[in-house]
Formats: C-alpha cells, structure tokens, sequence
C-alpha cells in the first residue's frame, strides 16, 4: 500500500538528510567474481556461478570512457548477473582509470594486445577455444575492429550494445570534433590525456536541463527507497567518467569522427587496413530509440556493414544506459539478448559444467594452473 | 505537475539549441579562450610560485609525465620478458585469481 501524505513527508526527511549529507550509497557491482588477468589498468573479471550451462564463455568489453559497473548495477539490476544466472559463464573486460602512463596507448594497443591477450585468458579460463564476444559502446567499437581483425581466439558471436557505427550521426559529441571546431588538442592535457572533466561536461552538455530536472524528480521521489537507491547508483555512474588516453582520443576524432571510416566499412589499423566485411560471425546488434549519446540513425549502418549473414537487430524504446540498466533492460534487453547467445551456444552433453560454491570455492591449485595456461595463451 | 509543464517545452527547446551549429561553434570558441586563459593563469602563477620557490602545476605535470615515461618503459621491459620468459619460468609463479566482492 502506498503510504500517505504525511508518512511520505516523513520518509523524505528521513532520507533527503543522509542524501543531501552525501552519506546514503548505493550497493553497486555486487556480483561476486574474480580478478583472472590483468596488464595495466585493464582486468579480466570472471564472475562467480553455481551452473555454467553454456559454452562458449561470453566476454563483454566495456568502454573506454566510462566505469564499468554500469553493467553490475546494482544487484536486483545487473546484466552480468542476469547473464551469469542464465547459465552463461560471463567475463567481463574493465579498462580501469586511464593515467599519464597510459596516455600512449592507441586503438592498436587495445585492439591488437589487450583485448586479444583477455579473450585468450577467458579462453584459458574457460577451456574453451572461441567465445562470444560483446561491447558496450565504445567498447562495441572495439569488440568490432577485434572481430574485422581477427586478432585473437575464434569469436562465435558478436554483440554490439549501443555502438556507435556512423559517428557523423552521433550528434553533440562528434559535431564538436568536426574541422573548424575542436581539435583534441584542446581537451587533452599536459599529461597527455583527456581529463574526466571534459568528458563529464561534454555529457552533461547533451541535456543541459538535466540538473535541475534529476533535483525535482530527487523532492518528488525522496520517500522510495528503492526509487532512491536507484537513483544514488545510476547518477553515480553518470558523473564517473574515466579519463580518456589522448592518443586514442586522436584516432577517435581523426579515423572515426572526422574521416567516419567506420561507416564507410575499412578502418586503419597500424599498419593494415581491416574491414567489417570480414566479420563472418552472427551479429546481433542493439540499439536504443531514445538514445541522444548513440542514436539509432548512428548504429543501425552496422547490419548493412558486416559480411555476416546472420545478422540480428534489436532497437530497444528506451536511453544509452536503459539497454543494460533499468525496467527495459530487465523486461526486453537482457532476455532477447540472453536468449539470441543461447540459441547460438553449445549446451554441453550430459550434466551443465558446474563450478563449486562460491563459499566453498577453493581453486588456488587449480587456479594456479588456470593462471598458467592463460598467461601461455595470452602470450 | 506544473513543473512538467515549464520542463517540457524548456528542455525539448535547450536540446535543440544545444545541437545547433550556432550553439556548437559559440562553445567551441569559448572553451578555446577558456583553455588559453587557463593556460596564461597557469603560467603566471608558475612565476609568481618560482620567486617563492614553489612547485607549480607545471612543475607538478612534468614529474607526472616524467614517471608516466618510466613507468611506459616497465611496462615495455615487462612484455619483453615474458615473451622471453622460458616456459620454467612459470613454476616460480603464483596464482593470478583474486577475489572480489563489489
């Protein structure tokens, strides 16, 4: 039953004053994994499950430019949870907070090293010799170039969640990066990256009324806990943007914004060109209609790129970040996305491979040897 | 709600200027002054904090970038040796799972 006037009235002071005072946080990333690998900043999480159904393991990139428990919200409201209690056994690739040493590192860096050497470690893991491959964003960019340069293990599946593909279509934040306007010089600092900050207010400038509508719904919805809770975690997220490597940010504006050679289907890449022609695999693409960051009209060029002939697309009614988190993602995204790598998975004969409780869970030697072989594989 | 009523139309309009080629040459011509201000503030502060012999910024971004360089040259050092690490070397490690709960 909803409570009355006056028991909102006070339910609002007894949350607005731990949430005006900053105290009240939100439970994210719950999802209990392990660190498998990591080089740098970048880590190989796998997460932890009672019943692994199906083979092969999924490994979802995420992106370059924001935190990556927006895929683990909050635990009534995850993607990896709910992939993991589908049965899939599901890794997930974080690329951390980006520093000065990392300044350097361009789309070849993660393209032809970090992410290979992670899907050979998940791979190792997983004792299997392909898997099913997913980005987010701009981690969709990368899963794509991975997939058109056939860089690492075989890619059973590839699954583009809000990737941009036509960046002259992304509006705002490409538009900005046109000649004529900024060059990224100007947003990458003396230390060779691009601050958080400039990333932040780039977001923020999308919605320029967005601060003041997110306060009022905050007075408006003050008494729901579960509302609230929700909010604390997805504002968060939000505003915890990750600096970007300058170089990567070069060859963004230069090769994606300005020359949209995405779109176009050949991207360069060192010292080869690679095309979304070659990508052979199934494709699901998923889009959102409501998105201002990633616009349908940016990521649906993808299905009439990919020399795929298994190509499937998803166009969801809600924003960016309502694909992985929030009642459309519970209701439509992550079961129609659960369900087309299920029916492009194997399930293994006889009983599913099981791992052992996680309280009881006890792989160090095991482990030790996993370690082993995913170091040899990824090297 | 009346609220909803003034955000709707503010918010569709403020979008839509936002997207505009008007609003995005204006900002990008600000935020250029902006960082060429910044810069100039940076660069006086750096000599009013030298008479008093003070770390400026500057002086503070260059350790930065120079350890970002050493650090760049491990991290090279470090993929050389495993590429060139005999298959023994593995024996002396430990395992590479850690635990975590959020």
């Amino acid at each position: 039953m909803a409570p009355s006037l006056l028991q909102r009235q006070l339910l609002r002071v007894r949350n607005g004053v731990p949430y005006y005072a900053g105290l009240k946080r939100a439970p994210v990333a719950q999802t209990p994994r392990d660190l498998v690998w990591q080089r740098d900043t970048a880590r190989l999480w796998r997460y932890r499950s009672h019943d692994r159904k199906y083979a092969p393991p999924v490994l979802i990139i995420h992106s370059l430019i924001s935190q990556a428990y927006i895929l683990d919200l909050l635990p009534d409201n995850s993607m990896v949870g709910f992939l993991v209690d589908e049965g899939f056994d599901v890794y997930l690739l974080d690329w951390g907070r980006a520093y000065p040493a990392d300044a350097q590192n361009t789309l070849e860096t993660y393209v032809e090293d970090y992410i290979p050497k992670a899907m050979a470690a998940a791979c190792a893991f997983s004792e299997a010799d392909e898997l099913s491959l997913a980005g987010y964003c701009l981690g969709g960019v990368l899963a794509l170039l991975v997939a058109a340069a056939d860089s690492g293990p075989r890619i059973r599946n590839l699954i583009a969640l809000t990737t941009p593909c036509d960046f002259s279509e992304l509006g705002f934040l490409s538009q900005m990066f046109v000649e004529g306007r900024l060059d990224p010089a100007d947003v990458i600092d003396s230390t060779g990256i691009v601050p958080a900050r400039a990333l932040d207010q780039g977001f923020q400038s999308i919605k320029p009324t967005d601060a003041v509508v997110q306060q009022v719904n905050v007075l408006q919805n003050l008494w729901n806990d579960q509302w609230l809770t929700g909010f604390i975690a997805m504002n968060k997220w939000t505003r915890d943007q990750v600096p970007l490597p300058g170089a990567v940010f070069r060859q963004i504006v230069e090769i994606l914004v300005r020359d949209n050679a995405l779109a176009k289907g050949t991207v360069p890449l060192g010292q080869r060109e690679v095309s979304l022609g070659d990508i052979e695999c199934p494709v699901m693409n998923v889009f959102c209609r409501r998105d201002e960051i990633v616009p349908p009209r940016s990521a649906t060029p993808l299905a009439g790129l990919v020399g795929s002939e298994d190509v499937t697309e998803l166009c969801l009614e809600s924003g960016h970040v309502g694909l992985v988190a929030g009642r459309q993602a519970a209701k439509v995204s992550r079961p129609q996305i659960a369900d087309w790598i299920r029916a492009r998975s194997d399930k293994p004969q006889g009983s599913a491979r099981r791992t052992q409780h996680p309280k009881r869970q006890k792989p160090r030697r095991e482990a030790s040897d996993d370690a082993r072989s995913a170091r040899k594989a990824a090297r | 709600m009346p609220f909803d009523v003034v955000e709707r139309p503010v918010t569709s309009s403020s979008e839509s200027w936002v997207q505009s080629n008007t609003f995005m040459d204006g900002l990008s011509i600000a935020w250029k002054l902006q960082q060429r201000l910044r810069v100039e503030l940076h660069r006086g502060l750096s000599l009013w904090f030298g008479v008093w012999n003070l770390p400026s910024r500057g002086d503070v971004n260059r350790v930065s970038n120079q350890l970002a360089n050493v650090e760049r040259q491990l991290r090279a050092l470090r993929a050389q040796l495993e590429e060139d690490e005999p298959e023994a070397g593995d024996s002396k490690r430990r395992p590479a799972t850690r635990r975590d709960r959020g």
